[in-house]
């Protein structure tokens, strides 16, 4: 329900006449709310820039954000980073087995 | 740095448990955490991917009337006007991050649509929320809530600077109206007060 709540957010700062880019895990869910710019990670839940201490996946992640910010993309545009996972982790949190 | 006056609902709500059980005649039990079994939902087929799933499962377990909020048209974008090396970048979360001496959210079935403030330097981030592993979180929060992620990137000139404040929320809202109407606006008058250029929105 996170990827509803931070699209819901963007939409509002979005409003504000704010510059705003989000991630998504979910975009099935993004897709619903719609907000101006979403980068997707298939990242699992609580894991959302990369593991625990991997410090330089997780500055990619954001890199790619900001770099994607500053492009030129169409409202409701989600971007796929093509950041993946190395098990099975998101694949069960998906399948509600994990959190 | 000062911490503003904090902008909080129902943070004297009870705390409750972490998905309930409310097992319907049949349903098999699969375990979903360490802390906890719910019960196998079918995904609604009304929506696709995991947005069927999570539909289904909020409704069953946590909030009957659960309803995906869905809009026909996107928000407008906004270009950032500098470059993001120039840029005052703020970090808006729904990891549920809060400072020790702030509530911490409620864990409850109704969700928790308040907001923390989290002044730009601050190192001791706690976690709470209902629906990822926090503990593992816990070990570096920068996985959920970059805080200081950020802070480095304003130190080597990758960013501009960091906000003075961070903005967190706890993403479980199945009541999103309060959100909407109350939490949402409030934060993005401040950030516009804090003359930000640019928000990253960090889901868990």
């Amino acid at each position: 329900m996170c990827q509803q709540s931070v699209g819901l957010l963007q939409r509002i700062f979005d409003g504000y006449e704010l510059a705003t880019v989000s991630i998504t895990q979910v975009p099935e869910i993004t897709r619903l709310v719609k907000p101006s710019l979403s980068c997707f990670v298939a990242h699992p839940f609580g894991l959302t820039l990369g593991p625990v201490g991997d410090k330089a996946l997780q500055r990619r992640v954001v890199d790619r954000c900001l770099r994607e910010a500053a492009g030129i993309h169409p409202a409701g545009t989600i971007v796929d980073l093509g950041f993946s996972w190395s098990d099975d982790l998101r694949e069960r949190q998906l399948r509600k087995e994990a959190r | 740095m000062a911490q503003r006056e904090e902008h909080r609902l129902g943070d004297d709500r009870p705390r409750g448990p972490v998905w309930p059980v409310a097992r319907a005649p049949g349903a098999q039990l699969r375990r979903s955490s360490r802390r906890s079994f719910v019960p196998e939902t079918p995904p609604s087929p009304q929506f696709a991917g995991f947005a069927g799933v999570e539909y289904a499962h909020v409704r069953r377990v946590a909030y009957p009337s659960f309803e995906w909020r869905v809009f026909d048209q996107p928000s407008p974008r906004r270009r950032l006007e500098r470059p993001i090396e120039a840029a005052r970048v703020a970090l808006v979360g729904t990891a549920g991050a809060f400072l020790p001496g702030q509530p911490a959210f409620s864990r409850g079935d109704d969700g928790d649509p308040s907001f923390r403030e989290i002044p730009a330097d601050a190192e001791r981030i706690r976690l709470a929320h209902v629906g990822y592993d926090v503990p593992r979180a816990r070990k570096d929060p920068d996985v959920v809530f970059p805080l200081a992620l950020l802070r480095r990137l304003a130190a080597e000139g990758a960013i501009g600077e960091l906000a003075p404040w961070a903005y967190s929320f706890m993403g479980y809202v199945p009541e999103a109206q309060p959100l909407l109407s109350d939490g949402g606006p409030e934060v993005a008058r401040r950030l516009r007060a804090d003359g930000v250029d640019l928000v990253l929105l960090v889901p868990t």
